[in-house]
């Protein structure tokens, strides 16, 4: 799949953008802060609905702009063929009164639309795109806080499952409303009475999403471990382990069951819970660990034993297992989204991750500060495009 | 910067704290209600007086009424022993319109929202065990919205019902009739899904 046609209204340091990018390798070329990443995240957005680093949507809007848009004509080898994408983040709307725009405050609304079919739910944006972005910032997800490795699955899984996305937010909800009933609790605001409402909630949705994370670890371990042997001749094993925050049998796989472990679960925590104010165990606590070694049995944890070289390996690796698991899934390559990752990566993974762009008739966008970083070879086949401050013109185009 | 005389932008701000209205409308709707003779300036402004001064919740259900217990409630017609919960009015006419449920309503006024400061206590529940102490009923049925809220207030009932002997039963929620598969957003699409019966 490829994206023929990108346009961007008001979508960070670009007012309006409009490129027809190549089928193959587009490299992104411009000094730092021009507008590189920004338009990778913009892909990633039609992708996934979520920015892979905004902490809030509304960040992507433009400064002084009340909303932004991105739309992209998809082409697709399969399914639903061509497709035309828009997003709207922020359209105001109702909720634009004169408060808030004095205050300039954007609204956190997401609109889509698909085809210029009616407005739709954010969630039908899923399937048309898919993307993998590999970033310079991947080391966080080896080396960083749980929250990082919970952003990296949920941002993959949600990109192949609406349903996923759907207990996502449902989850989020339930858990906010559980822990402030918990605090309020705590506090003698509240009678513990609707406790057990919201406890099913959390377990309804939560299960979902536990259900859908554990599948898809087992499919990405696979290709994880492959990955590994291959960039490393051989030398190293790569163990991925799903950690969830209380004990899952290994036979407990479908969601009921995962259901009725997290219920157990619970009530064994429910004194802990009332005392601290908060909901202890659930998928918001969840972890993984990567293990690394010559043969699985002696591999060890790579975030607290792997030298940093070893960290950087385990996390390239895992974006391409997950290239090739959505290529798997999906049945043709993803759009492939290289942010800045060269200059951090030595020669052996630099030609392994350019091989990748050239070859398998996959489209790519690669950022870089300078052309000379590419071989000749990369350098001939691209389609290359200027960057600079929110303008994007075509090198001899 | 031209302003508005004082008690025109008054009106415009009043009409800007309305649902759904946002600065321009608000700015329509006065300058609409500037042209209007004298005589429907104030129909209009009694309306909304009187619907303050008259209108108030039925003594049994909770539904808005102007009497002291409210049209359905009256209705001998209408069985007394089954009877469907709602979060809101709303939801009520939207039920009634459909002219299939023939038994009685109570309107909670609200779902369970910690976040809003809304639990049990908070709803009219022992308003509605104290109705149910003085009648057989057959069944209650739950019609909340699908959401999160909607769903934790329904499963709360149900427990709470259940506990009593009762018969409760939920709607369904899933894909509206006479829509195409195809052209049901995938969120509906799961929940009917989920809920999908043996056959």
């Amino acid at each position: 799949m490829r994206v023929s046609r990108l346009e961007l209204f008001d979508f960070r340091n670009y007012e309006t953008c409009r490129i027809e990018p190549g089928a193959g390798l587009n490299v992104l070329v411009g000094a730092n802060a021009q507008g590189k990443t920004n338009l990778l995240e913009a892909v990633g957005v039609l992708a996934t609905t979520k920015s892979v680093r905004a902490g809030r949507d509304t960040e992507m809007v433009r400064f002084g702009a009340e909303a932004c848009r991105i739309v992209a004509e998809v082409v697709k080898e399969t399914g639903s063929g061509d497709t035309l994408l828009e997003i709207a983040i922020g359209a105001g709307g109702a909720q634009s009164t004169a408060v808030s725009a004095s205050t300039a405050r954007v609204s956190e609304r997401k609109l889509v639309k698909i085809n210029h079919g009616k407005q739709t739910r954010i969630a039908d944006l899923i399937g048309h795109l898919n993307a993998v972005f590999f970033s310079s910032l991947d080391l966080d997800i080896v080396r960083g806080e749980p929250t990082e490795r919970r952003r990296f699955l949920d941002y993959e899984i949600a990109q192949v499952s609406p349903a996923y996305l759907l207990a996502y937010a449902q989850f989020k909800k339930a858990l906010e409303q559980r822990n402030r009933l918990l605090k309020d609790i705590r506090f003698g605001a509240m009678s513990p009475d609707a406790l057990d409402a919201w406890t099913e909630q959390i377990i309804r949705h939560g299960a979902r999403l536990m259900e859908r994370r554990r599948a898809y670890i087992a499919q990405l371990a696979h290709h994880a471990d492959t990955v590994q042997r291959g960039i490393t001749d051989g030398a190293e094993t790569l163990t991925v382990e799903y950690c969830p925050s209380f004990a899952l049998d290994t036979g407990a796989v479908g969601e009921a069951e995962i259901a009725e472990a997290f219920r157990v679960a619970l009530a064994g925590m429910r004194r802990e819970e009332l005392a601290r104010g908060s909901t202890l165990l659930g998928p918001q606590r969840d972890d993984l660990q990567f293990r690394v070694g010559t043969d699985a049995a002696s591999a060890t944890d790579v975030r607290l034993y792997g030298s940093q070289g070893q960290q950087r390996t385990v996390a390239l690796a895992l974006r391409l297992a997950e290239r090739r698991l959505l290529e798997e899934m999906v049945g043709e390559p993803p759009v492939v989204l290289l942010d800045d990752v060269l200059s951090d990566l030595d020669e052996r993974r630099r030609k392994e991750v350019l091989a990748l762009s050239l070859t398998g008739g996959q489209q790519t966008f690669l950022t870089v500060t300078e052309t000379d970083a590419l071989p000749p070879e990369a350098r001939d086949a691209a389609t290359i495009w200027e960057v600079n401050a929110g303008v994007i013109t075509r090198r001899g185009g | 910067m031209v302003q508005y005389a004082k008690p025109l932008a008054r009106l415009v701000g009043e009409f800007e704290k309305l649902p759904g209205i946002g600065p321009k409308s608000a700015q329509r709707l006065a300058f609409y209600v500037m042209r209007l003779s004298d005589e429907e300036a104030k129909t209009l402004g009694d309306a909304i007086a009187e619907v303050k001064a008259k209108i108030g919740y039925c003594k049994t259900c909770y539904n808005f009424t102007d009497q002291e217990e409210c049209e359905i409630c009256r209705d001998s017609r209408r069985s007394d022993t089954h009877i469907c919960v709602v979060a809101d009015p709303r939801d009520l006419i939207a039920i009634e319109k459909t002219g299939e449920f023939r038994g009685k309503y109570h309107v909670l006024g609200g779902v369970l929202a910690p976040m809003e400061g809304i639990g049990p206590d908070q709803l009219k529940l022992r308003e509605l065990l104290a109705r149910l102490q003085t009648i057989e009923a057959e069944e209650i049925v739950l019609a909340m919205n699908p959401s999160v809220e909607g769903d934790a207030t329904a499963m709360y009932l149900a427990k709470l019902l259940k506990t009593l002997g009762l018969r409760v039963t939920q709607i369904a929620h899933g894909i509206p009739v006479g829509g195409d598969l195809d052209y049901a957003d995938q969120a509906t699409l799961i929940q009917a899904y989920d809920g999908r019966r043996e056959m």
